[in-house]
């Protein structure tokens, strides 16, 4: 099993070492407007690092988006090519060593469980192993392109898997700084922090025990909150960043064209009434946190995967790194995927949109015989193929939760699929 | 093992939970919503705008002083004290004046006839000429019996707001109504026109193709020098020489009510876009007027002013070529030039055709002496002021007046300049406030900023502060000389922040966009999204009012059944009893 | 008998009226005599012409060869550049599908180019939107908008305002992405009225159901007139086979027969322009709105609005001005407009030098030792990160 691990691991390391050292290709992908959103883009925060050496405020340009802590980060290693390159290798292998063990500990939690029937009184077949799901995310092209493309993303979902991680592991006060950290990053994780609330609380029946630890958290995470806070401070030695990181995230104020709804959909927008169309789409994001936590309490593994991709379908820039975070998270609850209806829909609309948007963009940018609307119904086909996505797995774990309860009986000779007659009891 | 009860019952808490978070998060939305389309209006004062236009609280009424100075070379018959019978032919004056002047614009100019104690002892002119008044509105009128042997009664307004009255029959009737006719004729129609103006009942007057131009601070001048071809031998001109000789002393004048930047260019090869006619008898080529409208070349000329953004006032010199040389303006072939040559364009400028020998190649200052003199004349026009000769009506004595040979300009005309100026910006700036406000009150869909505001209430300040320094209650504020100026600048100033607040860029109201649009916006995003929340809120509802509906049905049976089971307790106690009993 | 007496009546008049041509004729003062009766009744004194073309693209060329036919018209005939705002939406001449190269014409044939010499458009390519066309029309530009972009018209000047491209019902469609309704015109040229703007506007417009672009106007002294009415479309006029693109519009072409027929002198009148209209060549029915408009249109001259005609006044008298003797001191000198043009050339050459390299010194940031700050301020950040990293690791195991 080790050798197996080793082997995936050192396999990644080496495809994705092998791609950065192709020349050219770093560039090119990390100029990709699906690839690099303005706030997570590295030449942005290379700029910033670039200005913060020279002393001059990073923020004071317009240009750089990003949270002050990713420019202490990266000041004392970007001369260095090779550091720069093996941080990001490195992040992205331990984002999915991070999804093993989520997947072993999620594994021992439903050995203690009561094996769910299926038909035939047979019992369940397990999901899938640790290391597939490292794997699946591994070896997920989008994951490929946008570790090589050098998006800062990867920071905010290592932050983010360290924070289930943790939380599965039950180690309350760095699940909650990394929830935090992930917040202070990009800002829409904070959504997490309820399902990973509820990932700590997993399993106590004692109310009063679980009320604590609920306060405790949110002490927590205001506390990493505002230490992060701090330290961006002392390190930037102003709070201007307040408006160009989190301001640009909120108000959207870049409309660089990405592969989301916003961009389009601002632009044509009359001006007065814009502030309000930005709220309207703010709300739609953070809105889910809260019901899909309450509904989902008693799986709140799915809740994150839910509230992922929620995050990357309808956040202010998404890419394609928000959709490897949601992508990598979904084998974890792999159970679901035999009562997943249009999975086969699904692939086919990621395919089609992820070749016909470079191609799209090349039409609209270059050749000038495409126009906007070109790349922005491609843009819409993605969000339609992450939306099914979302109804689907919702359905198939909702289905999942139901035979649970209610296990289906025989009727007649053996059906396969879900059109077998199931008694109510 | 949950029960089903159970079960169903948690399920219940929990979609009404799920359901009151989404709400609740709706429900705060609502503000946001209000906050951000809420449209920024500052508060205008349109209620001063309205009195402003109406002028209840305040009325340039432009308060003349006029100071009578009666000689005492001659006595008058009679027998009383003269400085008693001075002071009787004033107050005769003031009656003749207030009855002779009409009804309507008696508010306007009026004058407040003071005699002056200090006795004139004169009779000759160079009396009146040593003491010039140099206050605005303040004017001195010397009265005394004619010199001459005419025996005529005759009016002579000097230059420096000074006028000489000579009365034919030195009696106090006589002087009274020759001091009042005059006061009359010079004052009358000036008031006349400013009353109309102030009432806004000046539409013919507004028909009629206007000369000056609008009031500015300050103008260009621009002085051109267009010189056919070099056959006719020009290169240059001494124009600045010549400006700093005839016209600076006007222009420093006129400074106090614009400045004045002044420009000159020439041009060569400079060619008409036709060929004048030539007359051979007269041997000379001839322009006549209805070609002189398409004189300026406009496509080869330049004349636009690239550096500055005052408004311009262009003078031109045409020196014509030698083949086209002499050029007159004339009606027709046998018809007499025209004695100037020269023709003035409506708010634009002057233009002159000057024929000279073709040997020197300097224009001197005393060749441009005459197209000074012109120029100054078309500059007049131009600037507003008006020869007062030509606006006084006819009566009963000849009323001359003098013209300033040192600035063009006498100080009764600048006077009259001032006046008109600031009535002229006052109605302007009220106006232009008015249409401020109609268009504010219009378009509600329209922002207006803090700024426009500011220049609103500032503007009005300036209105009130002209308008007080130039109304009717007092004449101590024009002891002061400056007084006149100063409300000058302030009806400046208010027209510029009328203007600045009317023309701000931002207030290009919301291009058309009616209601209905608004709901297009709103509702392909909103619809399809509260479709399901409102559906599952009523059900919700329904479902909470039937569960109430049915615990209270509940509640009412199991407290019959509790009754019945009490009575079954009771009837089973006394069963019980009894068989206890019979045991 | 009532022949007689008609023949009487017309001696009678005949008589009165040599009479009073004599009076009239041997006025001394003969100048000004003759130009009083000639004076033009329509009380403006200066012209301007604001022309739009508000369609991009290759296949729109024919828009703009209108715009610069009628640029053409009205620059011969005697408005000033200065006084003209041209508006074109694209660049057809430099368009690389243009095998004549920097030139447009309205003709087949290329008989004539309008864009070869002295041609000054001055809003072009993306700046022609309905904003800038609005804020041209009622004055309220950005404070820094150079003086040929303004539309500098005061009460007495006769604005002639075209506009051509592509509209529909109440709308004329700019630019392929925004569109002017006629409601937003109409508050424009009320807001012109309101501020007293103009003297008379002739509003011309050739588009398809180009009248209903002119039915929300309500301010006096306005004349407008269209290229087809509701429902209609109007038609290009002919293509160049050589251009590849219809070049002319049929309303346009045939309003140019016209106006190419008259020169500055004209005494030709709007209503002889819109006696021209005929449904069978323009293949629409062009409108005239009048209602709005005070003079009767054969007094109009078609000078008043396509040409510079102004009223002027002869001068005949003159003021007397001082002998030179009596004069004080000259006009000052107005301050230099480069002040560096100022400095003596001894100097000019160093002071330049000095100036130059502080001007590029200028350019650099105050940095200070910049490796000192940052480091003080990284090694705080690095203190701070550890412990806050110990904090967490002691956290960890309590929490």
């Amino acid at each position: 099993m080790l050798q197996k691990t080793s082997a995936v691991f050192a396999a990644a390391f080496a495809l994705r070492l092998a791609l950065f050292e192709i020349p050219g290709l770093t560039t090119l992908l990390g100029g990709r407007v699906e690839i690099s959103t303005p706030i997570t883009s590295f030449k942005r925060l290379s700029e910033g690092v670039f200005l913060f050496s020279h002393g001059v405020p990073p923020y004071d340009g317009g240009v750089v988006h990003q949270a002050p802590l990713l420019l202490g980060l990266f000041y004392p290693i970007i001369s260095s090519a090779l550091l720069v390159k093996l941080l990001y290798i490195l992040g992205d292998i331990f984002i999915g060593y991070m999804l093993q063990e989520i997947t072993a500990l999620k594994d021992k939690d439903s050995s203690q469980e009561k094996k769910i029937r299926q038909y035939g009184n047979k019992p369940e077949a397990p999901g899938m192993d640790g290391l597939t799901v490292a794997m699946l995310y591994l070896f997920n092209p989008f994951t490929i392109v946008s570790c090589v493309g050098m998006s800062t993303i990867l920071f905010s979902n290592l932050a983010t898997v360290a924070g289930i991680w943790m939380g599965m592991k039950g180690v309350r006060s760095l699940a909650m700084f990394s929830i935090a950290a992930a917040s202070y990053l990009s800002l829409y994780p904070s959504m997490l922090v309820f399902p990973v609330v509820l990932l700590l609380t997993r399993g106590v029946v004692d109310e009063s025990l679980v009320k604590k630890v609920r306060i405790q958290c949110a002490g927590l995470y205001l506390a990493s909150l505002a230490s992060l806070f701090l330290l961006s401070f002392v390190l930037v030695g102003s709070l201007d960043f307040f408006r160009s990181v989190y301001g640009t995230i909120l108000g959207v104020s870049d409309l660089t064209p990405n592969l989301g709804l916003f961009w389009y959909f601002f632009i044509e927008m009359f001006d007065q009434f814009r502030p309000f169309f930005i709220v309207v789409f703010q709300i739609h994001v953070f809105i889910f946190a809260l019901p899909i936590s309450i509904k989902l309490r008693k799986s709140p593994l799915f809740a994150c995967f839910l509230l992922s991709a929620v995050m990357g379908t309808f956040k202010g820039y998404p890419s394609v790194g928000d959709a490897a975070l949601y992508l990598g998270l979904l084998p974890v609850c792999s159970e679901i995927f035999k009562y997943m209806r249009y999975s086969f829909l699904i692939v086919n609309l990621y395919m089609y949109s992820s070749i016909l948007a470079p191609i799209f963009w090349y039409l609209w940018v270059y050749l000038g015989s495409g126009n906007a609307n070109f790349f922005y119904a491609i843009g819409l086909v993605y969000s339609i193929g992450e939306v099914i996505l979302l109804i689907d797995t919702t359905f198939a774990h909702a289905r999942r939760e139901f035979e649970a309860q209610s296990p289906p009986e025989p009727s007649g000779g053996p059906d396969l699929g879900w059109d077998r007659v199931v008694a109510q009891k | 093992m949950t029960l089903p009860k159970d079960r169903t019952a948690a399920q219940d808490r929990t979609r009404r939970m799920v359901l009151l978070s989404i709400w609740i998060a709706i429900l705060l939305g609502f503000p946001l919503w209000w906050k951000t389309t809420r449209v920024y209006r500052a508060e205008l004062p349109f209620d001063e705008v309205e009195q402003w236009s109406q002028w209840s609280s305040c009325r340039p009424a432009f308060p003349l002083k006029i100071n009578v100075h009666l000689s005492d070379a001659v006595s008058l018959p009679g027998s009383v004290n003269p400085q008693q019978q001075h002071e009787a032919i004033v107050s005769e004056i003031i009656n003749k004046v207030q009855s002779s002047s009409p009804s309507s614009g008696s508010q306007n100019l009026p004058l407040e006839v003071v005699l002056v104690d200090q006795a004139w002892r004169g009779t000759k002119e160079q009396d009146i000429l040593d003491r010039p008044s140099a206050v605005p509105g303040t004017y001195d009128f010397y009265i005394s019996p004619t010199s001459s042997t005419s025996k005529k009664t005759s009016v002579s307004i000097k230059s420096q707001r000074q006028g000489w009255i000579q009365v034919a029959d030195w009696t106090q009737d006589q002087i009274s109504s020759a001091v009042a006719e005059t006061l009359e004729r010079v004052f009358g129609s000036e008031r006349t026109k400013i009353q109309k103006l102030l009432d806004r009942q000046d539409e013919e007057e507004a028909a009629k193709v206007k000369t000056a131009v609008k009031y500015a601070s300050g103008y260009q001048l621009t002085f051109s020098l267009f010189s056919g071809d070099t056959s006719n031998g020009v290169r240059e001109w001494k124009m600045q020489e010549a400006i700093n000789t005839y016209m600076a002393p006007f222009l420093r004048t006129m400074s106090v009510v614009s400045k004045f930047t002044v420009e000159s260019q020439v041009q060569h090869y400079a060619s008409l876009t036709f060929q004048p006619d030539l007359d051979a008898t007269a041997k000379e080529y001839y322009l006549t007027p209805d070609k002189l409208p398409n004189f300026i070349n406009t496509a080869e000329w330049s004349l636009a002013s690239t550096v500055s953004s005052l408004p311009s006032l262009n003078f031109l010199v045409y020196v014509p070529p030698a083949d086209q040389s002499p050029l007159v303006i004339k009606s027709g072939p046998g018809a007499p030039p025209s004695k100037t040559n020269s023709f003035l364009i409506p708010r634009w400028g002057g233009i002159t055709v000057l024929n000279r020998p073709a040997n020197d190649p300097i224009l001197t200052v005393s060749e441009l002496e005459p197209v000074m003199k012109i120029f100054l004349s078309q500059l007049r026009d131009l600037l507003g002021l008006s020869d007062l000769s030509t606006s006084v009506p006819a009566g009963s004595f000849p009323i001359t007046f003098q013209k300033n040979e040192a600035t063009s300009m006498t100080t009764w005309e600048l006077d009259q300049l001032l006046r008109k100026r600031i009535s002229e910006n006052l109605v302007d700036s009220i106006k232009t406030l008015g249409s401020l406000a109609r268009l504010v009150a219009d378009t509600p869909n329209m922002v207006v900023l803090d700024p426009i505001q500011e220049d609103v209430t500032q503007a009005l300040l300036d209105v009130k502060a002209a308008c007080e320094k130039v109304q009717g209650s007092s004449s101590s504020s024009l002891s002061t000389g400056s007084a006149v100026e100063e409300a000058l600048q302030h009806s400046r100033d208010a027209l510029e922040k009328a203007e600045s607040a009317f023309f701000d860029p931002t207030m290009v109201s919301m291009l058309y966009f009616p209601d209905e649009h608004k709901y297009a916006i709103y509702m392909p995003l909103f619809v399809p999204i509260s479709v399901p929340l409102l559906l599952s809120l009523l059900k919700e509802l329904k479902k909470w009012a039937a569960a109430k509906k049915e615990a209270k049905a509940k509640a009412s049976a199991k407290k019959t059944a509790g009754q019945d089971a009490d009575a079954e307790h009771v009837h089973d106690r006394k069963e019980e009893a009894e068989d206890r009993k019979t045991k | 008998m009532k022949p007689g007496m008609l023949l009487r009546g017309i001696v009678a008049a005949l008589c009165a009226a040599t009479a009073l041509a004599v009076t009239v004729t041997s006025n001394p003062n003969d100048v000004e005599g003759f130009f009083e009766k000639s004076k033009s009744k329509s009380g403006h004194t200066n012209n301007w012409a604001v022309l739009v073309c508000t369609s991009r693209f290759w296949f729109n060329y024919r828009h703009i060869a209108n715009t610069l036919s009628m640029y053409r018209t009205v620059k011969r005939l005697g408005i000033p550049d200065s006084n003209i705002i041209m508006m074109l939406a694209d660049d057809v001449a430099c368009n690389s599908r243009n095998i004549f190269p920097a030139t447009v014409y309205n003709n087949k044939g290329q008989p004539l180019d309008l864009y070869g010499e002295n041609v000054e458009v001055d809003y072009r390519g993306y700046e022609v939107t309905v904003e800038n066309f609005i804020r041209l029309l009622t004055g309220r530009v950005a404070k820094d908008t150079p003086r040929s972009k303004r539309l500098l018209t005061d009460d007495q000047s006769n604005i002639f305002v075209y506009m051509t491209g592509h509209g529909g019902d109440e709308f004329l469609k700019f630019q392929d992405a925004e569109e002017i309704s006629a409601y937003d015109l109409g508050d424009a040229f009320q807001q012109m009225y309101e501020k007293k703007r103009y003297n008379e506007i002739l509003f011309m417009i050739d588009t398809c159901q180009a009248n209903t672009m002119y039915t929300k106007i309500h301010s006096p002294n306005i004349l407008a007139t269209g290229s087809s009415k509701l429902k209609e479309s109007s038609y290009s006029h002919h293509e160049d086979f050589d251009i590849g693109v219809a070049v002319v519009d049929r309303y346009t072409y045939y309003v140019l027969e016209v106006l190419e027929k008259i020169d500055m002198q004209s005494k030709a009148t709007l209503q002889d322009l819109f006696n021209t209209y005929d449904f069978n060549l323009l293949h629409s029915t062009p409108g005239v709105r009048k209602d709005l408009f005070n003079r009767p249109l054969d007094q109009a001259l078609l000078t008043d609005f396509f040409g510079s005609v102004q009223n002027i006044q002869l001068t005949d008298t003159v003021e007397s001005s001082p002998s030179p003797s009596s004069i004080d001191a000259p006009l000052p000198d107005s301050e230099p407009l480069y002040p560096d043009e100022t400095a003596a050339l001894d100097n000019s050459s160093k002071e330049a030098e000095k100036k130059l390299v502080r001007r590029s010194l200028e350019h650099t940031f105050e940095i200070g030792n910049p490796d000192q700050s940052q480091t003080w301020r990284y090694a705080a950040f690095i203190v701070l990160s550890i412990g806050l990293a110990g904090a967490l690791a002691a956290g960890s195991s309590v929490l």
